[in-house]
């Protein structure tokens, strides 16, 4: 990824904070001295850092329950499986006073809180595009059929410090309509536009099309790409990284992306493009800060904590789209 | 029973009637007018340019006698201008009782199109241009987009083109 889609991404997230209710905003000092120290620390995991933060502030908690609810990994274990760790999601192992701090605060909280013991690293993502490069196209039901690429998140979890509280419960949302959709577990895609990622779940997915002829159609706006004929049907194309993060969208960050597929959202003709497919991974409905206010992004559901990413709400983004709005646009 | 039969498939013919559509190419893809509008297609020839005229009028020519405007169709549709080439006609339409020349890239072919194959454009244009468009249809995984030349120009700028 070139440094100015690096910080392109990163700016983008840095704005989505600034949105009316951010006054209630925390940003924790932590993760902007981690930005700065740790040049290991990926992009995408930094803005989705961020993003979290600030979905975490409009959930009305305090960033530092948040770093509570991370998995504290004993210092043995990290050096053990440091190497072979190749998800960029996983946080990488920071200078050792931040891990002195993290012991010193497991010791302290110790009286007050549970460990969760688990049997391994948390969910390995990794791009699954080259493999997958013959696929033309699958449904939702074909993407749940792949049983064999769906890592079990629970099976592959480290040691978790977690707040009782936390455990099972989820805060009253206006995704509260998705929430009761979802299973207590379910599978989501990971995809890739312009080094963020974001995460769809399968059953509100329609399918995956390869991108092939894109028919440009006048008079529309610049996020919508044109028309793809699909089964005897037309698909409406979102060029997602226009739709997604419009005032960073330049002339050479368009020429940059190269999209590769389509997800179409389920019940619509809506497909958006995406450069890579990651992953699909089966992870629990605790395992997302669910958003409790739609403020001005009803399209996001919240975010992935273990992958540090968003997760679409198909649901309100069909409607947005149906409506001719941008990401930025008042569904009002 | 067979005439009642037959006055069912006339009536269904009736709702899907065919229509005839003159197909042109503009930046790589492919519009269609009704082929009732258009009056002919000439090959380009020399524009003479008007002063002050709207930024979506090339200029005039002279066809047999008469002094017909011609729209830059790039322009009105918003697209890139392009170079002139071989391939360059003017295609002459009549729309709201006036007769005027639309310029385009290419002239493919005469299609025929049911009704019932014209499918709604995407209704997520907010530019004035997305209500040029009355529709679309998938013709051998080739879009074709069907453009109303009643609405290439507003009331107003009909008006003004008279006044030239």
């Amino acid at each position: 990824m070139s440094k100015s889609v690096d910080e392109t991404v990163f700016d983008f997230f840095a704005l989505l904070l600034q949105e009316d209710d951010d006054s209630n905003c925390i940003v924790s000092p932590q993760s902007t001295i981690n930005v700065e120290s740790n040049r290991n620390v990926t992009i995408s995991q930094t803005a989705a850092v961020l993003l979290d933060t600030a979905i975490l502030a409009e959930n009305g908690r305090s960033v530092a329950l948040h770093d509570l609810e991370k998995p504290v990994v004993p210092k043995k274990q990290l050096q053990s499986k440091a190497l072979p760790i190749k998800n960029e999601f996983t946080t990488p192992v920071s200078d050792m006073s931040s891990q002195v701090n993290k012991q010193a605060l497991e010791k302290l909280l110790a009286p007050v809180l549970k460990t969760k013991q688990n049997d391994s690293a948390p969910p390995e993502l990794e791009v699954v595009s080259p493999i997958i490069e013959d696929i033309v196209q699958f449904t939702a039901k074909t993407v749940s059929n792949v049983q064999p690429t769906i890592i079990e998140a629970d099976d592959k979890q480290d040691i978790k410090l977690e707040p009782e509280t936390q455990v099972g419960i989820t805060p009253p949302s206006v995704t509260k309509d998705l929430q009761e959709v979802l299973d207590d577990e379910f599978q989501v895609l990971f995809f890739k536009v312009a080094g963020l990622t974001l995460a769809v779940p399968l059953v509100s997915l329609g399918g995956i099309v390869k991108v092939e002829r894109i028919n440009h159609i006048f008079g529309r706006p610049a996020w919508f790409l044109g028309v793809q004929a699909h089964r005897e049907e037309q698909l409406n194309i979102v060029d997602t990284c226009a739709w997604v993060m419009p005032e960073k969208y330049t002339d050479k960050l368009a020429q940059s992306v190269d999209y590769q597929y389509l997800v179409l959202l389920e019940g619509s003709n809506w497909g958006l493009t995406c450069e890579s497919l990651v992953n699909a991974v089966k992870i629990n409905k605790s395992q997302v800060n669910w958003r409790s206010q739609a403020g001005k992004r009803p399209w996001l559901a919240g975010v992935v904590k273990e992958q540090m990413c968003g997760i679409l709400h198909v649901q309100a983004l069909v409607e947005m789209l149906n409506a001719g709005l941008g990401c930025q646009d008042s569904m009002g | 029973m067979k005439d009642t039969r037959n006055v069912a498939a006339v009536a269904a013919s009736k709702d899907d009637a065919v229509l005839q559509w003159v197909t042109f190419k503009l930046d790589h893809e492919t519009y269609g007018i009704n082929v009732m509008q258009v009056q002919e297609v000439l090959r380009y020839t020399e524009i003479a340019p008007v002063p002050g005229a709207p930024y979506y009028v090339v200029g005039i020519i002279n066809l047999r006698g008469n002094v017909v405007t011609v729209i830059d169709t790039r322009s009105r549709f918003g697209l890139q201008p392009a170079e002139v080439d071989d391939s360059t006609r003017i295609v002459i339409i009549e729309a709201e009782k006036q007769v005027i020349g639309i310029l385009v890239d290419s002239v493919a072919e005469v299609v025929y199109l049911r009704r019932s194959e014209i499918d709604n454009a995407p209704n997520v244009g907010t530019e004035e241009s997305a209500k040029f468009i009355q529709g679309v249809s998938n013709r051998d995984n080739e879009l074709l987009i069907l453009v109303d030349l009643d609405k290439l120009l507003s009331d107003e700028e009909w008006v003004e083109l008279t006044q030239l």
